[in-house]
């Protein structure tokens, strides 16, 4: 018997689940972070419809509160989000890794013209990078503040930034 | 007599009422609601007070810069900023080379474009670390944003909001600024478990607006004494609920952004009137203006008088009212 009414699905936090773990350490690895012990109450919050889930690290007591709703909008620190199996890393997580910078990640340091290019997603040239490294990592600016991820890509004998996610995204999308 | 006959019974304009409203320009119904509260003298410096546009006013984020050092890096690109009195994050915009929410340091989270009246609240509700917060309107984010400032990220806040637009909007400004210490859920906050018991209730309830005619002039046409009778009903229920969802002992901070007794004191004066173990405490903030405890030949509770206002032509802010009440231990 089909049903009449298509039952609603409200969005909600889950712990991960242990293939969405390994996507993530997948990740981590290729920066130079080893997970060892995964972030706070990792948990994934799927929208109905959606071909992706959030994944967010959600602090012990505020996890307490998550039993007495049906539905969840956002909580914790927002990590990035998972999709076809690979993970597209968020605003807050450069901004918790950005200390780590020049210690256990390689990460991309811009000059002024750079770091206002990459704010516009632009492709920031050789003149404006003072710190390089190839493939996804942290992007920051002269005083290391984090601006968001991009890409190291060599384009013939230069090198470059491809902006994957900078921080002019709040302004773009707001939200 | 039920008070509603009294404080809503419809207005027979003066005057001298008609001819304000004419001049200035706004809905009869709001200019009645000023002389009643401030007489004419009053109401005229408040309606010239109006026309002067609010300035643009920004809280410091200080849980990632220092507030000294995001005053020299916005006036070394040639922002002009001044220190709020009233708030101790707040600086006023004086001068902007371009739009203050363009700024690099904005996009960094280092502030957040706010109206005074709504970051005192927050120093009002006095929140801790540790503590368990119910915002009950929360988007899009000003106060929650401020409660995890001022906790250092070390409360447990619960931001709720029934309009999923406006959570968007939460959600940025919580990843913007840094924070972590929340739960936001999308939902009509009168229904909320009872059982959560929050150390502090922030309700910043929706309102007419009324109080935000100097940032936007439309508002002057509105204010029909029908909508404020609904919008009054709601703020109403709202708040009672806040005092279902306050532990004994706790602290609610009730606030509108309106000028109107009818969503300022009279909401207080129900509570008050309907439970006995509630009460008002002072604000512990300095220069504000007390409640209006006499309206429409209505006497409040006089502990409403321990509510405060923000009025344009007294402290040059927009028009607010804000009442911290604690709930009695049993």
């Amino acid at each position: 018997m089909q049903a009449s009414k298509k039952q609603k699905v409200n969005p909600r936090l889950r712990p991960l689940k242990p293939a969405e773990l390994r996507v993530i350490e997948r990740f981590m690895k290729k920066l130079g972070i080893n997970l060892g012990e995964p972030p706070e109450n990792l948990m994934a919050l799927e929208t109905p419809k959606a071909r992706y889930v959030d994944v967010f690290s959600v602090p012990e007591g505020v996890k307490e509160l998550l039993k007495h709703f049906q539905a969840h909008y956002s909580a914790g620190l927002y990590l990035g989000y998972i999709e076809k199996g690979r993970f597209k890393p968020g605003l807050p997580l450069a901004r918790k890794l950005a200390g780590n910078c020049g210690k256990t990640i390689k990460c991309i340091k811009l000059d002024e013209e750079g770091e206002k290019r990459f704010l516009y997603r632009r492709i920031v040239k050789q003149e404006n990078i003072i710190e390089w490294h190839e493939g996804v990592t942290v992007v920051v600016n002269r005083q290391g503040e984090p601006i968001g991820w991009g890409r190291g890509v060599v384009e013939g004998v230069a090198k470059t930034v491809k902006p994957l996610k900078d921080l002019g995204w709040y302004l773009r999308r707001g939200g | 007599m039920n008070l509603d006959d009294v404080v809503f019974a419809g207005y027979e304009y003066s005057r001298e009422v008609l001819e304000l409203s004419e001049r200035f320009g706004y809905e009869p119904s709001i200019v009645y609601r000023y002389v009643e509260v401030l007489g004419l003298e009053g109401a005229w410096r408040l309606l010239e007070a109006n026309e002067t546009p609010l300035p643009e006013t920004i809280r410091c984020n200080d849980y990632l810069i220092d507030c000294g050092v995001l005053k020299d890096r916005l006036e070394g690109k040639g922002f002009k900023l001044e220190r709020l009195p009233l708030a101790p994050h707040g600086f006023k915009v004086l001068a902007q080379p371009f739009s203050i929410g363009a700024a690099h340091e904005y996009l960094m989270g280092y502030y957040y474009i706010q109206d005074p009246g709504s970051m005192l609240v927050v120093y009002i509700l006095d929140p801790g670390p540790g503590e368990f917060i119910i915002d009950m309107a929360a988007a899009p984010g000003g106060k929650a944003t401020q409660i995890l400032q001022l906790t250092r990220d070390k409360a447990r806040l619960l931001a709720v909001d029934v309009s999923g637009r406006r959570l968007k909007a939460l959600r940025s400004h919580m990843q913007r600024m840094g924070f972590t210490s929340y739960l936001a859920v999308k939902m009509d906050a009168r229904l909320l478990p009872d059982t959560l018991k929050a150390d502090r209730v922030l309700l910043d309830a929706p309102s007419s607006g009324e109080g935000i005619i100097r940032k936007d002039p439309g508002r002057k046409l509105k204010g029909k004494l029908e909508d404020l009778r609904m919008i009054h009903k709601l703020q109403v229920s709202l708040l009672e609920k806040a005092y279902n969802l306050v532990r004994d002992g706790g602290v609610i901070v009730y606030a509108a952004c309106s000028t109107a007794v009818e969503e300022g004191e009279y909401v207080i004066h129900k509570l008050l009137d309907s439970k006995s173990d509630v009460h008002v405490e002072g604000s512990r903030v300095e220069g504000l203006s007390p409640g209006v405890i006499a309206y429409r030949g209505v006497e409040f509770n006089q502990e409403v008088a321990g509510c405060s206002r923000l009025w344009p032509h007294i402290q040059g802010t927009e028009g607010f009212f804000t009442c911290r009440l604690v709930k009695s231990r049993k």
